[in-house]
């Protein structure tokens, strides 16, 4: 099982989007998915028309022996399932920092459904806390879409120094661009020249367009609705970069 | 099983429409699809309890491993029909499938031509919590004709959605009175086309015993390998998988081996032909099973190289699949030919001939069990005595010699053993078979040696070896010379195991006569 997160402290950056959008790819590649939705806001349980509801709450799912499989919904494709988001994960944070063993819990979590899926999707909430550390633990791999401008930039070098730990030495750190507007000076000059950060940025990004946009008002990945759209062919080429580069 | 059969007095459309009236149902259009069940060709999946079956529009194949006794069955979408295990994109499946398939291929037991109406539930978001599918399904029967079953209602819930899908089957339970079905499908049209769900295996029947004359015997017991023989004779001209060929010449190896060790039992003239027929066999089958072994090795050939050289050793691969299908060409020119076909012929009348009441030969017409003991008696002790005479210094051939006795020995173990204690001589094979591992993988490893440089000089004749192949081929030679030596220490030991005073005692006690007074 390869654990994927969608991750950045920024918000609005289009994490959720990604979870979405890649873990669509992937299943469509015969694998079986599960995307976690972190996110008590539940924007990729919304995409997926699934109430962003866990019976029990983040406690039931934080149990020593915790039945997860239970939580988990099915979603209109065959081959991806949903955990979803709960307003009690707003919670989280403070359940882990009074459990004794609090990077245990989320590999507790994930290990219960070793024997289901693939691949799993962490959609993260924009944030630096317990929540994101216990991501960074579990992970195979960070994505993190980054807007190219100066201050995301600087925001990609603070995740940056708290990921370099030494017991983070597997965790693959895959920043891409998002929401790249040729038109913007700057985005083009950042995307051109990355700045040197002792990561290499993916080659492929994301441009900013609005038929990525209306995946609010489809409620579906894009490539459901617009299969032959650029942005369709934008998210192909970053799940295709992102499984040379994990050698998946 | 959430499955109805829709008998003819309720029409589909009446029943869509009062569905349609009474939840909150959007329809699909119907679509034709096809439903396979797959399985290998001896049904390893269904005899571990499992059905696969695949729903396919042609783009996409939707596999569905059913448990018969009630797991939660798995679904997986892909766009291509799976053959082997390693055609499954997810490696949860993959997982899940192996040690049951491992190398055999998925093949059509049964293809049924279904028509589906999709009737899916959806909630108020917009998405589906379940679905109701009616499925016509037809299959052609053996006189060519479409047989038609009995339609069926289906309904799947989708997870974390239970309560959808209870309302639906309530509803068909209530409304209509249908009842759940018990039988799966497949089971109603397996019955429709008379399919027996085979009970091949390779393993050998014996159908004789004690008393029996050995000529009727040895006859019997010869029938049944040709019959294996024949089974596995589409599947090896097909090449589904490299089982069939592989089960195949176990089968002519075996007759082989009891022809050559049991004599005066057949008129010697009859005999000489029929050997040289199988040894024939034997030879135009054996450079296909050749590649196919290097292809099955090729992974772990390349496992065993340093990342760096693996994809190195392609061309290799590429000269095992040209070459292999040029072998097959030939293998099924020969079992296609008129040669083969009367060979078969008549060792089928040989076989099936009634044995001369008076015969001047003298072991035909003794029991069985007096020659199974004798031959059996005689091979163990061959097989000690040139086990017992290998040396650290004696060349390679020695072990060689000793894994062609050892594997006699082996066979008419098999041959014979519902003449003796089953558990007895059970333990006696699986030490046997120990010792005969070691022996095989000694030898495996200089027959690899020597293929794989014989491979060396073909590839550069035909222009397919570079210098990086050729570099990563020759350390492949390095590492099979390494383990040669350590297979050679490893036989000491096997063979003191096989050689202890309590398997000595239980050989004698089971095959040894009174009289014959070897002493080992
Ligand atoms: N490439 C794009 N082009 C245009 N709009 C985009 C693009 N990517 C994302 N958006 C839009 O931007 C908004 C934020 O995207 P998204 O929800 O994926 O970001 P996020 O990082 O998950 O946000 P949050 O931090 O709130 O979780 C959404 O309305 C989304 O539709
Ligand atoms: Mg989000």
């Amino acid at each position: 099982m390869k654990v994927l997160a969608c991750y950045n402290i920024k918000g609005g950056v289009g994490k959720t989007t990604t979870s979405v959008n890649l873990s669509y790819i992937c299943a469509n590649e015969g694998a079986r998915v599960l995307v976690w939705d972190l996110d008590p806001q539940g924007a990729a349980s919304f995409y997926f028309r699934i109430k962003p509801k866990v019976k029990g709450g983040v406690e039931k799912l934080f149990d020593k022996k915790p039945d997860v499989y239970d939580a988990i919904k099915g979603t209109d494709y065959l081959n991806i399932d949903l955990l979803p988001a709960d307003f009690s994960y707003r919670n989280m944070d403070i359940l882990l920092e009074s459990s004794k063993k609090p990077r245990s819990r989320f590999r507790t979590i994930l290990s219960a459904l070793e024997d289901e899926y693939d691949y799993v999707f962490l959609d993260c909430p924009p944030s630096f806390s317990m929540v994101s550390e216990s991501v960074f633990f579990v992970s195979d791999a960070l994505l993190i879409p980054t807007i190219p401008t100066t201050l995301s930039l600087r925001t990609l070098e603070q995740v940056l120094k708290y990921t370099d730990d030494k017991i983070l030495k597997k965790l693959a750190i895959l920043p891409f661009f998002s929401m790249v507007d040729r038109r913007k000076n700057m985005h083009k000059l950042i995307c051109e020249r990355p700045p040197k950060m002792g990561v290499k940025f993916l080659e492929a990004f994301i441009p900013y367009a609005s038929e990525v946009e209306r995946m609010g008002i489809e409620r579906r990945p894009i490539l459901d609705y617009a299969g032959h759209s650029k942005s369709a062919k934008c998210y192909l080429a970053l799940w295709q970069e992102i499984k040379e580069r994990l050698k998946l | 099983m959430n499955e109805f059969l829709l008998p003819k007095s309720i029409p589909k459309i009446a029943l869509k429409e009062n569905l349609v009236a009474t939840f909150p149902l959007e329809e699909d259009s119907p679509r034709t699809i096809h439903r396979y069940y797959r399985d290998t060709f001896d049904w390893r999946l269904y005899k571990k309890g499992y059905l696969f079956q695949v729903d396919s529009d042609n783009t996409s194949y939707e596999l569905n491993l059913i448990s018969l006794e009630g797991e939660e069955p798995r679904v997986l979408t892909m766009q291509s029909q799976p053959r082997y295990i390693e055609d499954i994109p997810s490696k949860i499946w993959q997982q899940k499938l192996h040690g049951t398939l491992n190398i055999r291929a998925l093949m059509n037991h049964i293809t049924l031509s279904l028509r589906q109406h999709t009737l899916r539930y959806v909630d108020k978001d917009g998405k589906t919590v379940a679905r109701l599918y009616i499925e016509e399904a037809r299959l052609p029967q053996a006189n060519g004709r479409m047989k038609t079953l009995e339609t069926r209602v289906r309904i799947v819930p989708v997870k974390g959605y239970g309560k959808a899908s209870t309302e639906l089957s309530k509803f068909l339970k209530k409304e209509y009175k249908l009842k759940p079905v018990k039988q799966p499908q497949f089971a109603s049209a397996a019955q429709a086309i008379d399919l027996s769900i085979n009970s091949y295996s390779n393993q050998l029947a014996h159908p004789f015993s004690d008393q029996d004359r050995t000529d009727q015997a040895l006859k019997a017991l010869l029938l049944t390998l040709l019959g294996t023989i024949e089974v596995n004779e589409t599947g090896t001209v097909e090449d589904i998988d490299s089982e069939f060929l592989h089960d195949l010449r176990v089968s002519v190896r075996r007759t082989r081996s009891a022809l050559s060790q049991v004599k005066h039992i057949f008129p010697q003239r009859s005999l000489q032909r029929f050997e040289s027929a199988f040894s024939w066999i034997g030879q135009f089958t054996g450079p296909t099973r050749d590649m196919h072994v290097y292809l099955l090795n090729f992974d772990g050939y390349q496992a065993a190289l340093p990342k760096k050289m693996q994809a190195h050793l392609f061309p290799l691969k590429d000269f095992l699949i040209r070459h292999q299908k040029l072998e097959h060409e030939k293998l099924v020119a020969a079992i296609k030919s008129h040669r083969y076909q009367a060979l078969k012929q008549s060792w089928r009348i040989f076989l099936t001939s009634p044995c001369p009441e008076k015969t001047s030969l003298e072991n035909a017409t003794k029991p069985i069990k007096e020659t199974a003991d004798i031959h059996i008696w005689q091979a163990y002790a061959k097989l000690m005595k040139r086990g017992r005479a290998i040396t650290e210094a004696c060349p390679d051939e020695k072990l060689h010699k000793l894994r062609i006795v050892a594997k006699k020995l082996r066979y008419l173990l098999e041959f014979f053993q519902n003449l003796y204690p089953q558990k007895r001589i059970k333990a006696l094979i699986s030490e046997l078979k120990k010792l005969q591992d070691v022996l095989g993988d000694f030898q495996d490893l200089s027959v690899q040696i020597n293929a794989l440089r014989d491979f060396e000089i073909q590839m550069k004749e035909e222009g397919a070896l570079n210098a990086d192949t050729e570099a990563a081929m020759e350390l492949l030679v390095h590492q099979l010379r390494g383990r040669i030596k350590a297979q050679r220490k490893l036989f000491e030991s096997r063979f003191s195991d096989f050689s202890d005073a309590s398997m000595r005692t239980e050989f004698k006690m089971l095959f040894k006569k009174v009289g014959l007074n070897r002493t080992l």
